[in-house]
């Protein structure tokens, strides 16, 4: 019984932990910064920049990408933001994922964030409202505060998400292939 | 030992473990709408002015709720959008019975039902029962900044059914082409699909889209429009549209012209003014006609909510022509009404 109060209370501490609100921080020029340093043991500059060039090409298009070999990889990119009960979209985020490495270890920034509201077109398309593009740093007070607060949500889930994409392609673990089962229906 | 165990496996399942995307995942199922209702008073006592909308005189009256679906899956995707209510069905969609806009009393309550394949992410194809690309207002209210309708909406397409192909140059240039149903506003042809349409979409710079459109056609004539927008400041638009029409076999048509500046004074209040000339052509004994209008509108937002208050005067070239009546009942040039609208998108 104690063991199960214990797993239940470990279970409902690591919900309550995801939940906690992470923010954006600022960065020298008071720009928004999402900024990390990661290590990888026993990987040169080289390994790293290789494993994390071949990860992102599949993430983002060639267009987006730009890099400079064993050293920093540039991408512009954007995240699309939804609209919270009906889903559709409803702005996008454009930023910048700067990430350099050294052997042993490499660190990324996402910055440069710019909001563009979306409107609904005749074909019932949202699409982006031209001429509209804001700094992220200027989007409180010209946007309504709980649709900003649900886009720096889902702002910061990419930057995580982006951030533990780099961690799966510097250490170069492969996705294992699901097998089916082989059951021999002989031995029982 | 089992016992000892739990908290270990409730530990591992904690942790999630996930690997990295290999691309963006599909977009989930999107609904949108919106709900609308209005008052308006004609300053003659009766209705003068005929906006497409917002028709009924001194009533609280409703507009419509649409409703919108939307599901991309890879390159594949949908859109259907149902429409209920005056707005949504007789002033605005076919009679699915006869084929007739705008009176009917059997409605599909279809506003787009439509599918879409991306070819390649410059090139893209669609067919289906769509919005018409024409001009600059659309039938949903969210669409609009003025409640009103203008004289070049009414008298254009409201929608094209057919199949159209898409090519995007680049971010700046983007090129439509495609043939549909002979007639505008119908779920099926009269005789065939023999309307062809096409839009050059050119951005120059940033914040300014233009639109250069065409459909042309045995049944239903031929119109060229000119749709653009220019965000010039944060805070100032401008907007214009021009079209003229031509009916087949020389059956007259129309000439029109509407300037649409903004000016938002806040992130919640817009203030804009709708100036619009339009001219009926003279064909047979008819000679040309027409019509000023001017609007002003506020756009009033509190979240998905926006209060539109409304002032139009309208006045004819000649009263010879006019079909204003005052509230004595007599022939006048000029028209004049107030509105107010609450409009909720979602």
């Amino acid at each position: 019984m104690k063991n199960l109060i214990v797993v239940i209370a470990l279970v409902l501490v690591s919900k309550f932990g995801f939940a906690q609100k992470q923010t954006l921080a600022l960065d020298e020029h008071n720009k928004y910064i999402y900024y990390q340093t990661a290590e990888q043991p026993g990987a040169s500059a080289h390994d790293l920049y290789t494993r994390c060039y071949a990860g992102l090409s599949k993430t983002y298009t060639p267009k987006e990408i730009k890099g400079k070999p064993d050293s920093q990889i540039l991408v512009n990119s954007k995240v699309v933001l939804y609209a919270g009960l009906t889903k559709h979209e409803d702005g996008q985020v454009t930023y910048q994922l700067h990430t350099e490495f050294k052997d042993g270890k490499y660190r990324y920034w996402l910055s440069d964030f710019v909001f563009t509201p979306y409107q609904r077109d005749r074909y019932n398309n949202y699409v982006p409202i031209a001429g509209k593009e804001l700094p992220l740093e200027q989007a409180k007070g010209k946007v309504d505060k709980s649709s900003l607060d649900n886009y720096m949500d889902q702002l910061m889930k990419h930057c995580k998400q982006v951030g533990e994409n780099l961690k799966q392609f510097a250490a170069n673990a492969q996705k294992q292939e699901e097998k089916a089962q082989k059951v021999d229906t002989h031995k029982w | 030992m089992k016992i000892k165990l739990l908290p270990l496996l409730a530990l591992s399942a904690v942790s999630f473990g996930a690997f990295a995307q290999d691309k963006p995942a599909d977009p989930p199922l999107a609904i949108s709408g919106s709900v609308d209702t209005y008052y308006k008073y004609d300053f003659s006592g009766h209705k003068n002015i005929p906006t497409s909308f917002a028709s009924d005189q001194n009533s609280i009256s409703i507009g419509m709720i649409d409703l919108g679906l939307k599901k991309k899956v890879g390159k594949a995707s949908f859109v259907g959008e149902l429409s209920f209510g005056p707005r949504g069905q007789e002033q605005s969609l076919p009679d699915a019975s006869t084929g007739t806009l705008p009176t009917g009393v059997s409605s599909y309550h279809i506003q787009n039902l439509y599918v879409s394949y991306d070819v390649t992410d410059k090139f893209n194809l669609t067919a289906g029962y769509m919005s018409t690309f024409i001009g600059y207002e659309v039938i949903s209210p969210v669409g609009n900044f003025n409640y009103s309708t203008s004289y070049l909406f009414t008298n254009g397409p409201f929608q094209n059914a057919g199949f159209k192909a898409t090519y995007a140059f680049s971010d700046k240039v983007s090129l439509m082409a495609g043939i549909f149903n002979d007639g505008w506003n119908t779920y099926t042809s009269t005789y065939d699909v023999s309307t062809f349409g096409a839009q050059l979409m050119v951005a120059p710079v940033k914040g300014w889209t233009a639109y250069l459109n065409l459909a042309t056609g045995s049944v239903s004539g031929t119109i060229f429009d000119l749709t653009t927008n220019y965000q010039i400041t944060d805070a100032f638009k401008l907007g214009l549209n021009g079209a003229t029409f031509s009916k087949p076999h020389n059956g007259g048509g129309y000439d029109g012209v509407a300037l649409y500046p903004q000016l938002a004074v806040s992130s919640a209040v817009t203030f804009g003014l709708r100036g619009e000339y339009f001219e009926t052509k003279a064909f047979g004994t008819t000679p040309k006609m027409h019509v000023t209008a001017f609007t002003a509108t506020a756009n009033i937002k509190g979240g998905p909510l926006t209060f539109i208050p409304e002032v139009r005067l309208d006045t004819f070239g000649n009263k010879s022509y006019s079909s204003f009546t005052d509230s004595n009942g007599a022939v006048t040039k000029d028209a004049s009404q107030f509105s107010l609208a609450a409009v909720y998108a979602f």
